[in-house]
């Protein structure tokens, strides 16, 4: 329980405490974040430093995250990580904000380290490249991709750390939490299925975040707590192709994927939009910007859209005297749209920022020297094809003061660029001008750099990296016209030098088309080529048939011979086969004749045949007749023999005891006699 | 000291100028502070209210008892006969009259509230405050707030400063 050290009755002796004290820092704090806005706040920030100091506390900042709109201390127009800097960087280039009556505003612009170049860890030779940016912070690759940096160019703040793997491409992202000024930097591998890295400065290190699969090769933008990576998928007039996001949602480290509701190519970008319930797109086709909401069924529906030329009489000015005709959507910020308006026939363009909520437009206004006060121009053709890949930075935010300090540009002191005059070079050798830190005698060198041109001064002799400086400067400061007719001389430089890097951007381009064209020529004359051939070969293939007739009819005259040949053989032939027939015919007669002569003969011989039958059935007749009457004989006989066997009887019976050996035997010779 | 009065269990509620309060525990409850005490059963003898005054802790009472019906479950005869927005109604009046304190004790209130844990009064008393602050200047709410600017000039002109987009 809490200690409750106040004895009884003490509030009775006291006057009451001063009611201030008595709220606790917690308490002031849940109170001053029911405050409506940020400018209340502000106000209550003034109150005392107590006061002052809860105000800042990010828990109660962070509750006005979403209703401020932090002022734009200006935009960084990048290709971003195709040029190297801080030295070499003609296309990195920071534009102010139109500042109005904003002195700080003016003066972060002004001393802010855009460019990276001032921080004691940095050298001029480090090749730094421009990343990503988002709520003040910038991200840069540097020193020949082995070393990441985010820093705060307004404060001048740097977190160095060192890439998830040396040896592997990686896009990155930067989300910044602009409440506390924490970041994180998501590091992500173009394929399938690869490995995915969170960088945030509290744990110092490499998180792996699970596998994704991109096909993006760009680095990603932040979206409020969201960063995307665009597929920029190309035009294809064949198939249809879809332009894909992949989206990482920071606070929970989810990847999910969406498909973008207009066709591939046109400019666009992602914001964060809790009044329209999450991530909306805007884009922009011709000269209108529409932003894309998620409807009901979680499709994408148009829910404002903004004619320029229609809404901004300015524009359509442009668009008629300078040609002005396309939009470019580069950023999306806190309700407000940053945009570029080009054309391809004009060197440069100019930057717009679109207030969706009021559908007010800001133009920003040109810094430089001899153009205060009238538009930016910039430069439309960036190296390089992206939009995409130009950004923009947020703002500067209360919990990161602006400190108004002015800066050495570098340890060493500048030395503007020199000519070489006959007139004045070599050694000087006035006794005064010894350099400062060696004591040497300076060399002689005049300017040839800006309003300096022509000045005559005098230089530390030693190599580049010795070098003290200046030592003098022999003439003084040109007059202002003169300082002015001669900036307008480099400027007119200049521009023709980019005249002529324009015009050798067409010619390379002709040349393009003309090697392109010449190309297609090649082919065609190769196809040519091809066809003649093929002809050729042809023609010849024909002689060849030709040649085979002629062969043919050789063949057919041998043959024609060898078939009259045949023709007297056959005839010959033909009368040995008509001979023989003779011959058959001769023979064949015959053979009729014998035949007849054999069926007559044969005739009679059947005649004859009969005769002998008829004779020989008469002979069997006889022969008949004749067994009839031997058959009649026989049994006459047989007559005769029972009428001799009777007799005998009767002889016996008439003799009888007698033996009757009368014929030889006796009838009864062992018996007795009959009885 | 938890007592029974007419089967509602009362609770012993004690100043540190010694004045003890008897309140149902119903009414008690409404802080949430007072409620895990019960809960957690630190509650048998009375609680002893350390750094709120019998006066401030009177009007907390009052205000609790005038809130229990509407937010405790076990309603009063009240809700059955006035239609609820028109309690809510009534609510709002009798908040916007109980509110109309000096500021001291409007400070104490708001340290009560937070210290007792009493969503409604917590918001009702530093809704209060915000009003003042985003209604008067600065000068005006020092004044109120009886405090003193303790910032060097050239500090509010920094402070001034950064703070200027805030105001765009």
């Amino acid at each position: 329980m809490e200690p409750w050290r106040r004895g009884e009755g003490s509030s009775l002796k006291k006057p009451m405490a001063p009611p201030l004290a008595a709220l606790g820092a917690e308490l002031l704090g849940k109170i001053l974040r029911r405050l409506p806005d940020m400018a209340s706040l502000a106000s209550a920030a003034r109150v005392c430093k107590r006061w002052g100091r809860v105000a800042s506390d990010p828990a109660v900042f962070r509750r006005f995250g979403s209703l401020r709109r932090p002022p734009l201390v200006g935009v960084l127009v990048t290709d971003r990580g195709r040029e190297k800097f801080p030295l070499y960087r003609p296309d990195v280039c920071f534009i102010q904000a139109p500042s109005r009556n904003n002195p700080e505003l003016a003066s972060a612009a002004a001393d802010g380290d855009f460019y990276f170049m001032h921080h004691p860890n940095v050298h001029d030779h480090d090749e730094w490249r421009l990343r990503g940016c988002d709520g003040g912070l910038l991200f840069s690759l540097g020193r020949y991709s082995t070393d990441l940096a985010v820093y705060g160019p307004l404060d001048r703040t740097v977190v160095f750390f060192k890439p998830p793997d040396d040896r592997l491409l990686f896009f990155y992202a930067i989300v910044a939490d602009e409440a506390d000024a924490s970041f994180q930097v998501i590091a992500i591998q173009p394929g399938d299925d690869e490995t995915s890295f969170v960088f945030s400065p509290r744990t110092g290190s490499w998180v792996e975040n699970g596998s994704v699969c991109s096909e993006c090769y760009t680095d990603g933008i932040a979206a409020g707590r969201f960063a995307y990576w665009r597929s920029n998928t190309k035009k294809d007039d064949y198939n249809e192709v879809k332009e894909g996001i992949l989206v990482v949602d920071t606070t929970t480290m989810v990847w999910s994927y969406m498909t973008a509701p207009f066709p591939v190519g046109e400019s666009y970008c992602v914001a964060h939009m809790a009044e329209h319930g999450g991530l909306c797109i805007v884009s922009s086709k011709e000269q209108r910007v529409l932003l894309w909401v998620r409807d009901a069924n979680g499709g994408w529906v148009v829910k404002q859209e903004v004619s320029l030329l229609n809404q901004f009489p300015s524009l359509k000015r442009l668009r008629r005297y300078q040609w002005m005709k396309r939009v470019r959507i580069l950023a999306m910020k806190a309700g407000y749209v940053y945009m570029e308006f080009w054309s391809i026939r004009n060197n440069d363009s100019y930057l717009l920022v679109l207030n969706l909520n009021t559908v007010k437009l800001e133009m920003f206004l040109n810094n430089g020297l001899n153009n205060e006060g009238k538009p930016y121009r910039g430069r439309a053709h960036l190296s390089g094809d992206t939009v995409a890949n130009r950004c923009v930075p947020g703002a500067l935010t209360r919990t990161r003061p602006v400190r108004s300090v002015t800066w050495a540009r570098s340890a060493r002191s500048w030395i503007p660029a020199s000519i070489e005059d006959q007139d004045y070079s070599g050694i000087e050798t006035a006794p005064r001008a010894l350099c400062h830190q060696h004591g040497v005698a300076a060399e002689r060198r005049v300017a040839f750099e800006a309003f300096n041109t022509g000045r005559r001064f005098l230089v530390c002799p030693k190599s580049e990296d010795d070098n003290c400086g200046i030592v003098l400067c022999i003439d003084p400061e040109w007059p202002p016209t003169l300082q002015n007719a001669l900036l307008k001389l480099w400027e007119m430089y200049h521009d023709s030098k980019s005249d002529r890097g324009k015009d050798n951007l067409e010619s390379s381009l002709t040349i393009h088309h003309l090697i392109k064209e010449k190309n297609n020529l090649e082919a065609n004359y190769d196809k040519l080529v091809e066809d003649v051939h093929q002809l050729f070969n042809a023609q010849e293939d024909r002689m060849v048939d030709f040649s085979y007739l002629q062969a043919k009819m050789q063949n057919v005259h041998v043959s024609d011979l060898v078939v009259s040949d045949m023709k007297t053989e056959m005839g010959k032939k033909d009368a040995e086969i008509f001979k023989l027939q003779e011959k058959y015919k001769v023979r064949m007669n015959l053979t009729q004749s014998q035949g007849t002569c054999i069926r007559n003969l044969k005739f009679n011989y059947l005649k004859e045949k009969e005769v002998l039958s008829t004779s020989t059935r008469n002979l069997q007749f006889q022969v008949d007749e004749l067994k009839k009457s031997e058959e009649k004989l026989i049994q006459e006989n047989t007559q005769l023999l029972l009428h001799m066997v009777v007799v005998n009887h009767y002889v016996v019976a008439l003799s009888c005891c007698e033996p009757l050996w009368c014929c030889g035997e006796p009838l009864c010779c062992y018996g007795e006699p009959l009885c | 000291m938890a007592t029974r009065e007419a089967g509602k269990k009362m609770i012993m509620l004690k100043s540190p100028d010694g004045m003890e309060f008897e309140v149902e525990e119903a009414v008690a409850m409404e802080s949430q502070t007072i409620r895990k005490m019960i809960e957690d059963d630190c509650a048998d003898t009375a609680i002893l209210i350390p750094n709120i005054n019998s006066k401030i802790l009177s009007r907390v009472i009052e205000y609790c008892n005038k809130h229990v019906p509407t937010t405790g479950a076990t309603g009063a005869a009240a809700s059955d006969t006035v239609a609820p927005a028109a309690l809510a109604e009534d609510l709002k009046i009798w908040d916007a009259e109980f509110i109309k304190v000096n500021r001291a004790t409007r400070f104490d209130l708001i340290q009560a509230a937070s210290y007792l844990n009493i969503k409604g009064l917590l918001d009702l008393t530093s809704q209060t405050t915000i009003d003042t602050i985003s209604d008067n200047s600065l000068e005006e709410i020092r004044s109120f707030l009886s405090t003193k600017n303790d910032y060097l000039p050239e500090e509010e002109q920094t402070i001034r400063r950064e703070n200027q987009w805030a105001f765009q």
